[in-house]
């Protein structure tokens, strides 16, 4: 794939200087036929409330959706080190946001997912599915059990691995986030394109480890998440 | 940059489970599993994601919100009043494994100046897409046609050349009679539709 300079880009088209534009993590052949070339453009005033998430129904959830190590409850645990997430959901100024819905999903030990496009060789675990929600509590807490999940080669024709990452999506009310989670002292983050491009701030996307007192689990972390930034919380209650 | 403490956008990569919606969520005209109908005429609005080459992005997780027919938004303010379409929720959300979308829902009301939206607005859907190898990306999409599109704010927004990349052009109707709306979303190209920064604040 060669990268190719566009004739006659309309750049003419009044984009300002500070206005923000997504970048290509380096390396990352898969973005650089669709991250937008032109700045992502301001929304005027009277336009803004339309760019908040409309309040939905959330699903009710079955009992053991927040435990990944076991496909239901009461069946065994999946292989690998048992990790228990936990952490708050607020806003930028520290409200808490209760009622959304947390889903995650991640790769099983040897860094293979049970999604049917997942090309790696890497073997299944019967006892793991890897996707999972919890909803948040009155105080804006989630916690979930999941298994630590392996790196993994996303591009092979460039021998590029990804770090170990949790993916998170978070919605409810207003509040919309997609994110991953990192593991501490991990050396595949210093060559992660998307991570390096988080600069100083990929140290909030990493979580604190501790060793877990609860049964069943080795690893207890702390991940919290404010939700801010390009994510509208301003209409909540 | 200030004081900034937020968590990070990151790609939602590809492996994302198409299980995780917990409903089918493509056909808004369908309250769950009520057999209540929303007020409203009845459309279709599909389209492809395009790359730089052309080709369909895939998978797309989309995401769309909008108004009901009376031009009426779900939010957390407006959730009580009287002419707020109960049996619409304006809210989808899909997996688009061959990167294209089709969205059944009503065609949604101009929007009236009202506590929400201080402006009127012409009708509208407000997408998100998802994809690997890219943060969240936010636009609008408008109907080919209506009067409504000359004086809204955010159309206006644009400079002229760009607006029509977000209008959804009318399509023959479907067998059934429903009338198709019909827009592509290309990326990364040189008539790239506009997307929008709604970091707020
Ligand atoms: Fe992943």
């Amino acid at each position: 794939m060669e990268n190719r300079v566009l004739p006659n880009f309309d750049l003419q088209f009044d984009e300002q200087p500070d206005w923000r534009r997504l970048e290509v993590g380096e390396t990352d052949l898969s973005a650089e036929a669709r991250v937008p070339l032109r700045s992502l453009r301001p929304i005027p005033e009277a336009a803004r409330t339309s760019f908040a998430p409309s309040v939905t129904r959330l699903p009710g959830l079955r009992a053991g959706e927040n435990d990944l190590t076991r496909i239901a409850p009461g069946r065994p645990q999946a292989e690998g080190v048992k990790l228990l997430v936990s952490g708050s959901i607020t806003d930028e100024n520290g409200r808490p946001l209760r009622g959304v819905l947390l889903e995650v999903w991640n790769a099983n030990k040897w860094g293979r997912y049970t999604h049917k496009d997942d090309p790696a060789v890497q073997q299944l675990d019967p006892n793991f599915l890897g996707y999972g929600r919890v909803l948040t509590d009155d105080d804006g807490r989630y916690s979930f059990a999941t298994i630590r999940p392996g790196s993994y080669l996303v591009r092979p024709e460039i021998d590029r691995w990804r770090p170990s990452h949790i993916h998170l999506s978070v919605r409810g009310g207003s509040s919309r986030l997609m994110t991953q989670m990192y593991f501490p002292n991990d050396p595949l983050l210093d060559i992660d394109p998307g991570f390096q491009l988080f600069g100083a701030a990929g140290a909030r996307q990493i979580g604190a480890e501790s060793v877990s007192r609860t049964e069943g689990i080795d690893t207890d972390i702390r991940f919290d998440i404010v939700i801010g930034g390009r994510n509208p919380t301003i209409f909540e209650d | 940059m200030e004081t900034e403490n937020y968590t990070c956008e990151d790609t939602v990569g590809p492996y994302y489970a198409p299980a995780f919606l917990d409903d089918d969520r493509q056909n808004l005209t369908n309250f769950y599993d009520y057999l209540v109908r929303p007020k409203g005429d009845v459309i279709i609005v599909q389209g492809a994601i395009l790359d730089r080459d052309g080709n369909p992005v895939k998978p797309v997780l989309v995401e769309a919100w909008q108004a009901d027919a009376n031009g009426r938004r779900r939010t957390s303010a407006t959730l009580e009043d009287a002419d707020l379409d109960p049996w619409f929720d304006g809210y989808s959300r899909h997996y688009c494994d061959d990167g294209t979308f089709e969205l059944t829902t009503i065609m949604p009301g101009a929007v009236p100046p009202c506590r929400e939206s201080p402006s009127a607005r012409a009708p509208y859907i407000t997408l998100n897409l998802y994809m690997d190898g890219t943060e969240r990306l936010a636009t609008q999409i408008f109907f080919e046609g209506r009067p409504e599109n000359e004086s809204d704010p955010l159309l206006l927004s644009l400079p002229e050349p760009l607006r029509p990349r977000l209008l959804a052009r009318r399509m023959p109707d479907n067998s059934d009679g429903v009338p198709v709306y019909r827009i592509d979303l290309k990326l990364r190209c040189a008539d790239e539709t506009p997307f929008f920064e709604d970091r707020f604040g």
